[in-house]
């Protein structure tokens, strides 16, 4: 066989194969945007505590998100000078009384990118809940963090007001519970056995993330009065 | 102001020279794909029975890996990422790594007709060895790497590879002489060795943040 | 009818390789992913079915190539091929079951470097035509299928109590978790007892060595 014969053919096979992954990506890049939304905001719905949005349909959650969520604001953090979205979620309809506030995050776990969205109350001090959107850690053991037995503490509220010390983490994600009367008890989530390097990943990230958020905060009084006034108190 | 007590930026002591060695040591010996995220099992459990044939292919496996590591970051880099087409990352390297491991393939045929025929299925088989894929894509997951850090990472998986090969291959050597029951000779016995071996692992992985 | 179906070439590898030439035991094929999936049963499941459709339709595609595909560039030709039909996968199951997506979507990478895929078309496929080459792919992938299952329903149970994410009888009364079945060593040992089990029972029936195996 001649060397031309060898090239066209491994140039049509490419060509063939490289369309056909191409066309069948662009076809189904709408719907996969439109799940993706869909589950996006059915993750700031469950971080905010909103509703439990394992009972509600898609028009539902849709319709709590244009009702009592303002999902347009974006800070940014003064030290890295990266965007923050912001997502703020009302009580009511009429967005007066605030519920809490929802944020993006992203970082690297042991194998790959970890995305997820972490929800906090008004005053910034305890956790409503914590959903992870992408992750490909290890099955049945990283891969946990996106299930209950991981989430679960976030949701019923984990501190993660700014620490006393500069330096210390907002919160800690250990094997071993401590002394439940240390002042930092409040601050630890159980980390799942045998997944060490995703749990030390997750406990990083999270670190990171709730850092730049408060900075951001910080540094954007106007963002809502009733945070900034409960920054000012700490 | 006031300095933080841990720094870990990324390659911010010791500049580029230290960052590197880091990065081999790491990859190669605290982190071992073989032995801390089990990839390339297949070709380990089956070509290590004999020190000289683990060799072969665990040089094989370290070049190939160093330099896929290296084309793959300048793909990724200038093709795909501009393009915006990075799902086709996966297809891509693969096929990157295919061609590197035919031309391969064709060189050790010419060249050394002992070590081609001793490797057997397990030559073109290198293109799946998933160490090498793996290799490629952690690679984009690491932050702030440049092509020389793509380099050596490359370098330091695929010598861990070869490293984590030879020891098995000399405890193989040595295991001839035992007496073992049928059933478990070959791979049974490899597994049970390569599980105790990546316990011990298990215990450095990540020891080195880097 | 059975009979028949174990006589034509297809069949007949189709039958050797969910037993007797068995990928993971005899051929010692795919063990990476054997180690990463096997701690949940419902994991190991959809991975089964992934690497099965795989490899059948790689096989397929590349018997039906065969005659067109210059040699020295056929390692190319399959990665490419496999690797395109795990990519359609991905999206297809991405756009219409994402929920089945966020199961198995980790894995798609592993499919594509399972050495089964490859080690089936390069043993079979290329010499082969497309039918007989497709049941061979299936059959890899369902004897595959077998061993995994066999282990992960070993695992799950004594790491989490569990099988298919569903609490075994009184599980509160006698479970206690034993993590190093969770973890990738509990699959070295495990992978160790079913091998040295498969290639002991396959050992007494005279059939002559098994082909792909290595040297």
């Amino acid at each position: 066989m001649s060397k031309a014969y060898i090239l066209g053919f491994m140039a049509v096979l490419s060509a063939v194969f490289g369309a056909a992954v191409c066309g069948l990506h662009l076809a189904a890049k709408p719907r996969v945007e439109h799940l993706r939304q869909l589950r996006t905001q059915r993750a700031w719905v469950e971080a905010t505590a909103l509703a439990e949005a394992g009972g509600l349909d898609d028009a539902a959650v849709r319709r709590l998100v244009e009702e009592q969520m303002d999902t347009t604001g974006t800070l940014t953090d003064p030290e890295t000078g990266r965007a923050v979205p912001l997502i703020k979620a009302y009580e009511d309809a009429a967005r007066t009384r605030l519920k809490g506030y929802a944020f993006p995050f992203r970082g690297f776990g042991f194998w790959a990118p970890i995305e997820g969205i972490l929800g906090v109350t008004p005053d910034l001090r305890r956790t409503t809940g914590l959903v992870i959107l992408e992750q490909q850690e290890t099955p049945g053991l990283g891969g946990r963090i996106a299930e209950p037995i991981f989430t679960q503490p976030f949701a019923r509220g984990v501190t993660v007001a700014p620490p006393v010390r500069a330096g210390q983490p907002f919160l800690t994600i250990r094997a071993t519970a401590p002394d439940p009367a240390h002042p930092d008890a409040a601050r630890h989530v159980d980390a799942i056995s045998g997944a060490t390097q995703t749990c030390l990943a997750m406990e990083k990230l999270l670190n990171e993330a709730l850092a730049g958020f408060h900075r951001a905060m910080a540094a954007h009084p106007a963002a809502d009065p009733q945070a900034a006034a409960a920054h000012e108190g700490d | 102001m006031t300095v933080p007590l841990a720094v870990t930026t990324p390659g911010a002591p010791g500049g580029l020279a230290a960052q590197l060695l880091i990065i081999f040591l790491a990859a190669a010996l605290t982190d071992n794909i073989l032995l801390t995220r089990f990839l390339g099992m297949c070709s380990f459990l089956a070509i290590s029975r004999q020190m000289k044939t683990s060799l072969g292919l665990g040089v094989a496996v370290a070049f190939v890996t160093t330099v896929t590591a290296a084309i793959n970051y300048l793909v990724h880099r200038y093709i795909t990422a501009p393009l915006g087409v990075e799902f086709l990352d996966l297809i891509v390297f693969i096929v990157v790594i295919a061609a590197f491991v035919q031309i391969l393939e064709m060189a050790v045929e010419r060249f050394s007709p002992a070590l081609y025929f001793a490797l057997g299925i397990f030559l073109p088989l290198i293109t799946v060895n998933c160490a090498i894929l793996g290799v490629s894509l952690f690679m984009l997951n690491k932050q702030g790497y440049g092509l020389w850090q793509a380099l050596v990472y490359g370098a330091g998986n695929g010598v861990g590879w070869l490293l984590a090969i030879l020891l098995m291959a000399g405890i193989r050597q040595k295991l001839k002489e035992d007496k073992i029951p049928a059933g478990l000779r070959g791979a049974p016995i490899t597994l049970i060795i390569s599980g105790i071996i990546a316990l011990g692992f298990i215990g450095f992985s990540g020891m080195v943040k880097f | 009818m059975p009979k028949r179906f174990a006589d034509t070439a297809g069949g007949k590898a189709f039958l050797l390789n969910l037993w007797q030439d068995n990928p993971v035991f005899r051929q010692v094929l795919g063990i990476c992913s054997t180690l990463a999936v096997t701690n949940l049963a419902t994991n190991t499941l959809f991975m089964c079915l992934g690497l099965t459709f795989a490899t059948a339709l790689t096989s397929w595609t590349c018997s039906a190539l065969r005659h067109h595909t210059p040699r020295q560039t056929r390692m190319m030709v399959q990665v490419l091929i496999a690797a395109a039909y795990v990519i359609v996968v991905d999206i297809a199951l991405r756009a219409y079951v994402p929920d089945v997506h966020r199961l198995i979507g980790p894995y798609v990478g592993l499919i594509i470097t399972n050495c089964i895929i490859m080690g089936r078309a390069e043993a079979f496929a290329i010499k082969n035509p497309p039918v007989p080459a497709f049941l061979d792919g299936a059959g890899a992938g369902l004897g595959y299928s077998g061993v995994l299952l066999a282990i992960a329903c070993v695992r799950e149970p004594l790491g989490f109590g569990t099988l298919f994410g569903l609490p075994l009888p009184a599980r509160e009364a006698w479970f206690h978790p034993v993590t190093i079945m969770v973890m990738p060593p509990g699959a070295f040992f495990m992978l160790a007892l079913v091998s040295w089990l498969g290639i002991s029972l396959t050992a007494r029936r005279p059939a002559g060595p098994p082909k792909g195996a290595a040297k």
